[in-house]
């Protein structure tokens, strides 16, 4: 029932209060889209369907890691400190020692890890600031025990030099879409 | 004065010479008003914590110490020195290939490894060596680099 009164426009009538005088409530159209919103979230989810996760996970349990996985979050690995990593690694069951590359003119760093296995496929991981031969863009590097190299560079295509001739699986970082 | 020095794998840059001092090599370069820079690398959280000291002298060489020996030297552009062999910086990568052949692609490291005791790096953009590093023998094995007791020597 709706006031026809021009004062009570944005009230409809909603419930009746106990004496059965009729009380109003504030409902203008905005008010109640959020709210039909907000109800249409709290819905309880279907027997089968499950929250979706917003990212995926990078390690198995048992601290496998796949292209696959790596590419899909690629910069997680990016603007990283060394320890942030090592700690992720311990995380998934991983023994490592942190060793500065004696090759490099650069501070680049290597995480070494001490108990790799059939899951715990990391063998080592290269943190390099970058190198006048790629064009000073900063790169991880992964080396696994079944699925080769696979560098991560921080920076897109056009600013890294590369010869092409590069083993590894080269992800580049990815330009964030406005 | 360095500059137009020959680098020889396991002995070092003209005077310099691996496994020297660092205040000997510092006392050496102030001798000859040849002007460097000092970088400490502290390598935290490294096993062991060793820090590193580097002496820059710009446009020629890094010279790499560790509990004050001098273990790595790196020439770069600038550094008109050459190998036994005639390698040098600028000479083309191919004709590196072809002078010693026993060099090895480290596809990891992305350098030239020889087994005669020194790297090459390269540049992708000009085909051409891009430095050149000698180092002690030592370097060669990582237990026993990372150990350091080759230091105490």
């Amino acid at each position: 029932m709706k006031s026809n009164s021009p004062l009570f426009a944005n009230f409809t009538v909603s419930k009746k209060a106990n004496n059965g005088d009729i009380a109003p409530s504030v409902a203008s159209p905005v008010a109640v889209s959020t709210k039909s919103a907000k109800s249409r979230l709290k819905k309880p989810l279907g027997k089968h369907s499950r929250k979706r996760k917003t990212k995926r996970p990078i390690f198995t349990r048992k601290g496998h890691v796949t292209p696959r996985s790596i590419s899909a979050r690629r910069e997680f690995f990016l603007g990283k400190s060394v320890a942030r990593i090592e700690h992720e690694l311990k995380t998934h069951g991983y023994d490592v020692v942190r060793r500065g590359s004696k090759y490099k003119n650069s501070k680049a760093t290597i995480i070494l890890t001490l108990n790799s296995s059939k899951h715990r496929n990391i063998k080592q991981i290269q943190i390099s600031p970058g190198s006048k031969r790629h064009g000073n863009v900063p790169y991880v590097k992964i080396s696994t025990s079944d699925y080769g190299k696979i560098k991560i560079i921080g920076a897109d295509k056009k600013a890294y030099k590369t010869d092409g001739k590069e083993k590894a699986i080269i992800l580049y970082r990815r330009v964030k879409k406005k | 004065m360095i500059k137009e020095q020959n680098i020889t794998p396991y002995v070092g840059v003209g005077p310099i010479a691996l496994m020297s001092k660092l205040e000997n090599v510092k006392a050496f370069l102030k001798a000859n008003k040849i002007p460097y820079q000092i970088e400490i690398w502290p390598n935290k959280g490294q096993t062991p914590e060793v820090p590193w000291t580097i002496i820059r002298v710009e446009n020629c060489i890094s010279l790499f110490f560790a509990k004050e020996k001098l273990w790595k030297i790196h020439a770069e552009r600038g550094f008109e020195g050459s190998l036994p062999n005639g390698i040098r910086i600028g000479t083309k990568t191919k004709t590196a290939l072809e002078t010693d052949p026993e060099l090895q692609d480290d596809d990891w490291n992305e350098l030239y490894v020889s087994e005669k005791g020194y790297w090459l790096e390269d540049s992708l953009a000009t085909g051409e060596i891009e430095s050149i590093s000698v180092f002690i023998k030592d370097v060669e094995d990582d237990e026993r680099f990372y150990s350091y007791r080759w230091a105490n020597q």
